[in-house]
């Protein structure tokens, strides 16, 4: 059998033993460099904000307070402002999309694999640095309680399960 | 005007840091320490989101070798590239933290099954060094835990539980008469000298609060006190030596500048790990040593070993009907089972479990909904071991200097790593074990990843007493020079199976206290 990628993925504790290589390497798109641009604007925050609360409502998560949300947008549009340029680019596909439909059907319009109507490479730019940050955000403040999970990493509080016994006895 | 100091410490890692710091406990020394790194950004919220969330990011990618800068052969080959940091603080800021002493047979190798090399040196003269060098990494762990070997006291924090994906693993243990341990690991489990206690989130190779042991924060603490002195951005190009017996300085570059000058020095500690602390060496070749300090007889740089590590996965027969997954991204458990003096021969190897978690993100990003996530979360797991074993330190495995230059103006690297049939032998046995475990646990067929080696980089400047069989005395000292000592994983005789940092942490300290004696 061969370990397909999402199995690499999910391999967890490599030890110390050459792990931050390991990880690392997965990263297949740098967020592009924006440093000249312009700061977000209020009316831009907002508007990334309710692309936020969309996915929550398309995935059905528990909601995540706003503050929380403005909290990682400024601090990933400081500079160096890498993000920038992302958060406009996906704020642009949501709008577009939202022109004709609901914000979480305007979501799940960017998330459909099967959806070529939109520039593949901006949609994907958008999913991978854009979504997959929103997603996390969720999971991480609590939203992979509803998968029956009581971890995840960055998730930092609450408690975890822990095994009934202490590992291997007395012998 | 050059600088000059009682004491000059080579490399801000751990070694350096702990150096400096025993050093500057006897007073009316000054210390200067000289590091070609620069400071990272540590336990910023801002990284720490960057590397984290959207795109995983690697924040130490300015601080390691790029790939131009060395050479390296063999199969499998060293890659500096990722595991090394040159930076202020050294490799401990992107630490797993796992913290384990070698044991008594560990430096009887070669007495023991005729194969490398003995330490001049006891388990039973290091032991108060490790007590002191668990109290500097802040290890948590159960000095009750069988699988340790002797020990003069408690560990300085309680252990972290382990978490409810290690049951199998433990059980199936347990089955077979091997014992397990809690990971013994550089980790706050409580709040410490002013950091924050680890909330176990997994997000350790960047922690944004310091809940575990980086090397910046010694140099942090260093920084506060009197008679230290740290120059980042500089590196050392050379020793200079005005007689074979005494260096009288350090040839150093402050790449702001470009400028090269002097420091002079009483004494002078090399403390760059195993890779530039040879090279140092090897760059110093004078009249009085012209294939390089110390090296007369052809020792430095060779020897070099690392740790050979595989992984194996099987999947469970049975569903997870409880949607156990592995919660915390570190390891939690492990087993020493086959750390003992019985597996020297064969291949002595540390163990642990890993597991897989749930990829809920990218789960919900490729649209698949409730049901069939609950589906994968109850199919049958994914359950993991990984081994990590001794190699016998070859000299046909070597670090040397290599043409031409490297971005912090040192010379380039050349490295030569190959793995033999003793670690082949080694590892065919381990995987053997494992299989009789992953049986236990329940698991059908095992996928094994290649034979790999560990990022641990050994050997190099060897500790002997005899000058043709080693770089460095037992007390650290070159060979040959009354005023040149080298601290750090380059001096290890042999290797053990445990990771190193510990036992490099209570060299660091042993030879502390000795130069605060020859010098009182």
């Amino acid at each position: 059998m061969k370990l397909s990628r999402r199995t690499l993925l999910c391999l967890l504790g490599l030890g110390g033993a050459g792990a931050t290589v390991g990880l690392w390497s997965f990263r297949r798109r740098a967020p592009r460099s924006s440093d000249n641009a312009s700061p977000l604007s209020t009316d831009e925050k907002q508007r990334l904000w309710e692309f936020c609360e969309a996915t929550g409502a398309l995935l059905a998560l528990p909601a995540i307070a706003r503050e929380d949300f403005v909290s990682v947008v400024d601090a990933k549009t400081q500079p160096p402002t890498i993000y920038l340029t992302e958060y406009r680019n996906a704020l642009e596909l949501f709008n577009e999309a939202r022109r004709d439909r609901s914000a979480p059907e305007a979501v799940k319009r960017l998330i459909d694999p099967n959806d070529h109507s939109i520039d593949l490479e901006r949609r994907e730019r958008a999913r991978r640095l854009v979504l997959l940050e929103f997603i996390r955000l969720y999971l991480a403040r609590g939203g992979f309680r509803r998968f029956g999970l009581s971890r995840w990493p960055g998730f930092a509080g609450g408690d975890y399960r822990v095994a009934q016994r202490p590992p291997g006895g007395r012998r | 005007m050059s600088p000059r100091c009682d004491v000059c410490v080579i490399g801000s890692g751990v070694a350096g840091g702990v150096v400096a710091e025993e050093v500057l406990a006897a007073g009316r020394r000054d210390v200067l320490m000289l590091e070609a790194g620069r400071p990272a950004l540590m336990r910023d919220h801002r990284t720490w989101l960057d590397a984290w969330m959207g795109e995983p990011r690697d924040p130490f990618a300015a601080h390691t070798y790029a790939p131009a800068e060395y050479v390296s052969t063999g199969d499998p080959r060293l890659e500096l590239r990722g595991g090394l940091l040159r930076a202020r603080g050294g490799s401990t800021l992107h630490w797993e933290g796992m913290c384990f002493r070698l044991k008594p047979e560990d430096f009887k190798l070669h007495s023991s099954v005729s194969l490398g090399a003995d330490w001049p040196i006891d388990y039973a003269a290091l032991e108060p060094y490790y007590a002191l060098a668990e109290q500097t990494l802040q290890v948590a762990g159960d000095a009750s835990d069988p699988g340790h070997p002797p020990r003069s006291g408690p560990f300085p924090l309680p252990p972290f539980p382990a978490q409810a994906a290690d049951e199998r693993f433990i059980d199936a243990m347990a089955a077979l008469g091997h014992s397990t341990q809690y990971c013994c690991i550089a980790r706050n489990s409580r709040p410490i000298h002013g950091m924050a206690q680890c909330q176990q989130t997994g997000t350790c190779q960047y922690c944004p609060i310091g809940g575990r042991f980086t090397g910046d924060q010694l140099i942090d603490r260093l920084m506060e006190r009197p008679g230290f002195r740290l120059l980042t951005g500089v590196s050392a190009l050379r020793l200079i030596f005005t007689s074979k017996k005494r260096a009288a300085a350090v040839e150093i570059l402050d790449q702001s500048t470009g400028r090269i000058d002097r420091v002079e020095a009483e004494t002078f500690v090399v403390c760059a790990g195993a890779v530039e602390s040879p090279k140092l060496l090897l760059a110093s070749a004078c009249p009085e040593w012209p294939r390089g300090a110390a090296n007369d007889r052809g020792r430095v740089g060779r020897a070099l070993a690392s740790h050979a590590v595989q992984t194996g996965t099987a999947t469970d027969r049975a569903p997870n009907r409880e949607r156990v997954s592995h919660e915390l991204a570190f390891v939690t458990t492990v087993s020493r089972a086959f750390d003992t003096a019985e597996h020297q021969r064969q291949g002595k190897f540390l163990l642990w479990p890993l597991g897989t978690r749930a990829p809920l993100d990218f789960m919900l990003l490729a649209g698949e909904d409730a049901a069939q996530i609950d589906r994968e979360l109850a199919a049958p797991r994914l359950h993991g071991l990984t081994f990590q074993l001794e190699p016998i330190a070859q000299d046909s495995n070597y670090v040397t200097l290599e043409s031409g230059q490297d971005a912090l103006g040192l010379p380039r690297t050349r490295v030569h790593h190959a793995q033999d049939d003793t670690v082949r032998a080694g590892a065919a046995a381990a995987r053997k074990s494992c299989e009789r475990i992953f049986a236990e646990i329940g698991c059908g067929d095992v996928t094994w990843t290649p034979l790999d080696v560990s990022s641990h980089f050994l050997g190099t400047c060897r500790m002997s007493d005899d000058p043709g069989g080693g770089v460095v005395s037992r007390e650290l000292q070159l060979h040959g020079v009354d005023n040149v000592y080298l601290c750090g994983s380059a001096v290890f005789p042999s290797v053990g199976a445990a990771n190193p940092t510990l036992t490099i942490v209570a060299l660091a300290h042993r030879l502390g206290r000795l130069l605060r004696e020859r010098h009182a």
